[in-house]
């Protein structure tokens, strides 16, 4: 598992409380019960103060999957 | 102690978002297995209002179960405020809720798009507030129930960047307008939320996030959910009941710089000349202006008591005086046993104090021994003591009136009158030396200011613990089937202020009377005035035709005190419960009691 992985699994179990989480490329907000447009923001909002960037606003709007997720933060990391 | 109790027991107002949320997911979970503790004050909050306040509902939860508040809340529908509002058959109504906050910012106003150079602002002002007052006026007529609104916050964006306030019709010197004129227009039962100063205070372009205002039209930027919740937690702190009434400082090191005890009256860093005594001093300002609104100030300090009295009496620089000092206390022993003694002095609550002190292990001592006493975190660097307890705002009031003021004295007052009352053998004698005057009627304009707080504050000698709304006292006023009183009292040793309310239910049908709320301030405990209040009670009845009185008391945690009260007024218990105690009085039969107290 890579440390961006890692990090955005710990953000995962902190912000939905459950110590059980493991993500997955292709996990959706079908797959956590309690993903709803609220605890979107807030997991954009843990990801922003954990890795220290900031996203787009086209890409609050548009991510779709956790594959997705990793991808903004990982082009934002290395840049 | 309770799971909940235990999980919230370190709660920290001020942590980040996500550790505040991560909280209020797990008050959730054990919520949803067992009710919150029986102690904790139930309230059915309804939230309405224009884009999303989801975060701010859910910390506003955390906050008041931090607070001992047991909130059921209703999340109105997104941006369908007015509706919800406007509708006598909507959701928000038949939620029934004990009190409606309404979650709007200046985006909410609906004249901005008339602004243009000429136009009559202040008619459009007057025209934009008539909207908001058809709002207020229908939750006041279905809900019956208290309305927090917040005020309209400058915007961020300046249609004339600095010549903004100089232009009539831009939005930033119309809606400065407004918020004044919306303050002065203000209806009894709606108490404003200062959304301006939160906005202000922590920086526009900090509160509004505009990407999670695009995208979701959040109500503020998610890191200041937390300080939304807080601001309005203290209002319903408020009012529920859980009012702080009392500041008690340390003072070496805390009202001065030093120790006077080593350093001496010399030594001491206060006041001008030192940049750190300038702090000290600051803090001394503070706590004066918290006096002059009725905050009563007390010292508790591990000093020899001459010695911490030598500033307040010699210093050049010392801003208080002893005389602003409600209650005293210098000398070794532990300060929860200090604190103790001010509370029972003052004849207050531990749960009505905030103890700030400069030194770490005081503050933990305090609360470890008494976790009721409010203990702010101070900081190291006294320069930062004034904001810290500002941005705590622990004695939030809803009201202000003259006697607020006056209360200091008050309390000195009444010291001076238990120290009469050692030197004097008799309890009659000393009675009729105070020379006592009430003045006893129904509530005038006057009163309604000092006749609410008194309901919000008042916990211990409370028959009812009712906390009726001013509105609600406005309608009991005008209504033919309620009879109400205040009394003031003056004695020679100065005036108490209006000390007591009273308010009956008047059943003509029935011949019978039903006491709805009965209240004291407890600083006049022991006087008599209760049988005084009585005896007028029933002359009243008997100029109504009333044949019995119906006396009710709703135990509570606090008011314990009152609970042979009617029993003592020669009143029948005719059904006692857990939750309810009823008696009965037949007019006929009524003694009156022989007091000291006059009538002028």
């Amino acid at each position: 598992m890579t440390d961006i992985t890692q990090s955005l699994q710990d953000v995962f179990r902190e912000v939905f409380d459950d110590e059980e989480i493991v993500i997955t490329d292709d996990m959706t907000s079908e797959n956590i019960e309690e993903w709803d447009s609220m605890m979107h923001i807030n997991l954009i909002f843990a990801c922003e103060q954990k890795f220290g960037l900031k996203f787009a606003l086209a890409e609050i709007a548009s991510l779709r999957n956790v594959g997705e997720l990793k991808a903004i933060i990982t082009s934002k990391s290395t840049t | 102690m309770h799971d909940l109790e235990q999980l919230l027991a370190n709660f920290n107002p001020s942590s980040s978002f996500p550790e505040q949320h991560r909280l209020y997911s797990k008050t959730r979970k054990l919520l949803k297995k067992g009710d919150a503790p029986a102690h904790f004050t139930p309230i059915r909050i309804a939230m309405i209002g224009s884009g999303t306040f989801q975060a701010v509902a859910q910390l506003l939860r955390l906050h008041l179960l931090a607070a001992g508040i047991a909130p059921t809340i209703f999340e109105g529908e997104y941006n369908n405020f007015r509706q919800e509002a406007l509708n006598p058959n909507s959701a928000l109504f038949t939620f029934q809720p004990d009190i409606v906050i309404i979650i709007t910012d200046h985006r909410d106003l609906m004249t901005l798009s008339a602004l243009k150079p000429g136009v009559d602002i202040t008619a459009l002002a007057q025209e934009e507030l008539s909207t908001w007052a058809m709002i207020w006026q229908s939750i006041a007529t279905h809900a019956q129930c208290p309305i927090i609104q917040n005020n309209f916050d400058t915007p961020e964006l300046r249609d004339f960047d600095q010549l903004e306030t100089r232009v009539a019709h831009s939005q930033g010197h119309y809606i400065r307008r407004l918020t004044l004129m919306l303050a002065e227009q203000l209806p009894a039962n709606v108490i404003l939320h200062d959304l301006d100063y939160l906005t202000s205070y922590h920086g526009k372009r900090n509160w509004y996030d505009p990407r999670y205002y695009f995208h979701a039209k959040q109500a503020c930027a998610l890191n200041y959910a937390a300080t939304y919740a807080a601001s309005l937690t203290r209002l319903i702190k408020v009012q529920t009941g859980k009012v702080r009434k009392c500041l008690v400082l340390d003072l070496d090191n805390t009202l001065w710089g030093g120790v006077i005890g080593d350093d001496g009256l010399s030594g001491i860093e206060l006041g001008q000349g030192s940049p750190v005594g300038e702090a000290h001093l600051a803090l001394q300002h503070y706590a004066s202006t918290l006096k002059k609104r009725g905050v009563l100030l007390a010292v508790c300090s591990k000093n020899d008591v001459e010695n911490a009295k030598l500033p307040f009496t010699d210093h050049p620089d010392m801003h208080l005086g002893l005389a602003d000092i409600a209650c005293f206390v210098a000398n070794w022993h532990p300060k929860p046993d200090n604190l103790q003694k001010i509370a029972t002095e003052l004849n207050i609550g531990l749960d009505s104090l905030v103890f700030v002190d400069d030194n770490p292990a005081e503050r933990e001592i305090v609360r470890q021994f008494l976790p009721q006493v409010a203990v702010p975190e101070m900081p190291q660097d006294p320069a930062y003591y004034v904001r810290i307890l500002n941005e705590l705002a622990y004695f939030e009031p809803l009201t202000f009136s003259a006697e607020d003021g006056q209360r200091t004295e008050m309390y000195k007052a009444n010291q001076a009158r238990k120290a009469a009352q050692l030197s004097t053998q008799d309890m009659g004698d000393f009675l009729k030396s105070l020379k006592m005057e009430a003045i006893i009627r129904p509530f005038q304009d006057a009163d309604i200011e000092r006749v609410a707080q008194l309901i919000a504050r008042s916990n211990q000698f409370n028959l009812t613990t009712r906390r009726h709304d001013k509105e609600t006292l406005e309608r009991f006023r005008a209504a033919d089937d309620y009879l109400t009183l205040s009394v003031r009292l003056k004695d020679r040793f100065g005036d108490n202020g209006l000390i007591a309310v009273w308010i009956g239910k008047v059943d003509t049908h029935n011949s019978t009377l039903e006491i709805d709320t009965w209240l004291m301030s407890c600083r006049v405990l022991s006087r008599g005035v209760e049988q005084h209040l009585m005896n007028i009670v029933v002359d009243a009845c008997k100029q109504h035709n009333i044949q019995t009185v119906h006396g009710v008391y709703i135990p509570t945690k606090k008011n314990g005190m009152v609970a042979s009260l009617y029993e003592k007024l020669g009143f029948t218990t005719v059904e006692t419960t857990d939750n309810i105690q009823r008696s009965t009085l037949d007019v006929a039969n009524y003694t009156a009691f022989e007091t000291a107290i006059h009538n002028c």
